[in-house]
């Protein structure tokens, strides 16, 4: 595969570190991702942005999967999922020293999907499209998530709630 | 009503934030040009096989639940971690001044120390990595009975690898046993080792 330029390797960097939820890990995973990513012969993929990205993930997992610790809640069930509308998410203010707080307690699939929303700005289509996981599952895990940063709050008020 | 909160945002640029500081260094980037080079395409494959036969694993594993200890007990679960995951080099090399030239480059001093040369092995190379969120080096020897050992190097700060023994005050490494290796942290001359490599 073609090599990948700083800002390829620095968007992959933050997402491993979403994954992760540090930076000695993710150094790490994009270093293994990246050998495995070089390996592959150039017909592989038409969007080597979004081949890597999958790699650092597919990686990922493959030593989650090992520790048998990557595990996703029972409740994550699709046919449970309401209907959410990613606005309300946005609506929400936070603190920014409460949200590092929160993050730190948040696990992969949470971090993950709030990532790729928040600072790569994919669509819930496209989150699932790279991820391989139902939209009805990240809608549900967002809904989740939101009543979770809502419901505290210390951390998140309504935009333009009084104080 | 009280005035807005100034450290208060909607959740998107909030969470953008935390990531506003989260990009690779050049010594990091450095490494990663390195296995571009095709001259490292075989060793790339025969790493990579280890790497995945070695019980890589160990993902999250350890610091996360090291870190809430002390520091030194992050420091030892982080070599045994780097070890056994055995990570592909960046730069093969036999010799320290060669690595030493390539990490300079990139800003980056590597160093040696005594209890190195007691290994009585041979330089592999090396890999940019972290260590407690600091930039480091591996560095990685075969050993004359057939295994390897790995070495990680780091600028000692005292406020993040808490106290540890200076061999340059005759103090001894100190020294466990982890997951079968036996592993060794020490201080040398402002720079923090640990040393990890089958009990």
């Amino acid at each position: 595969m073609p090599a990948l330029d700083d800002d390829l390797l620095n968007q992959a960097y933050r997402y491993a570190t979403a994954l992760c939820g540090e930076r000695d890990l993710a150094m790490d995973l994009v270093h293994a991702s990246y050998v495995k990513y070089l390996e592959r012969p150039a017909s592989t993929a038409r969007d080597p942005q979004r081949y890597f990205l999958r790699a650092v993930r597919n990686t990922f997992l493959d030593r989650k999967r090992h520790e048998a610790r990557w595990q996703y809640e029972e409740e994550e069930q699709a046919d449970r999922v309401v209907g959410l509308d990613t606005c309300a998410l946005e609506a929400l203010v936070v603190n920014q020293d409460l949200l590092a707080r929160l993050w730190a307690q948040l696990n992969a699939a949470e971090r993950e999907v709030l990532y790729l929303w928040a600072v790569e700005e994919y669509t819930v289509d496209e989150i699932a499209q790279l991820t391989e996981t139902p939209r009805g599952t990240l809608l549900s895990r967002l809904h989740r998530l939101k009543k979770r940063v809502a419901g505290r709050t210390d951390v998140a008020r309504p935009a333009g709630a009084l104080q | 009503m009280n005035a807005p909160d100034p450290r208060s945002a909607p959740l998107k640029p909030a969470l953008r934030k935390l990531f506003e500081d989260v990009a690779l260094s050049r010594e990091e980037l450095a490494a990663l040009r390195q296995l571009e080079r095709p001259a490292n395409a075989g060793r790339r494959r025969l790493l990579l096989a280890a790497a995945s036969t070695a019980g890589v694993a160990l993902l999250g594993h350890g610091v996360w639940r090291a870190t809430r200890g002390e520091p030194v007990d992050a420091v030892f679960e982080r070599v045994a971690e780097v070890h056994l995951a055995s990570f592909p080099l960046a730069v093969e090399a036999s010799d320290l001044r060669e690595l030493q030239r390539v990490f300079a480059a990139s800003g980056f001093m590597l160093r040696d120390s005594a209890p190195l040369a007691s290994l009585g092995g041979q330089l592999l190379g090396a890999r940019p990595c972290h260590l407690l969120e600091r930039a480091a080096a591996e560095l990685r020897f075969v050993l004359p009975d057939g295994g390897w050992a790995t070495v990680l190097q780091a600028a000692y700060v005292a406020e993040v690898f808490g106290r540890l023994p200076d061999i340059g005050h005759n103090a001894e490494p100190l020294t466990r046993v982890l997951r079968g290796l036996e592993c060794r942290v020490w201080c040398d001359r402002g720079v923090v080792f640990a040393k990890a490599r089958a009990a």
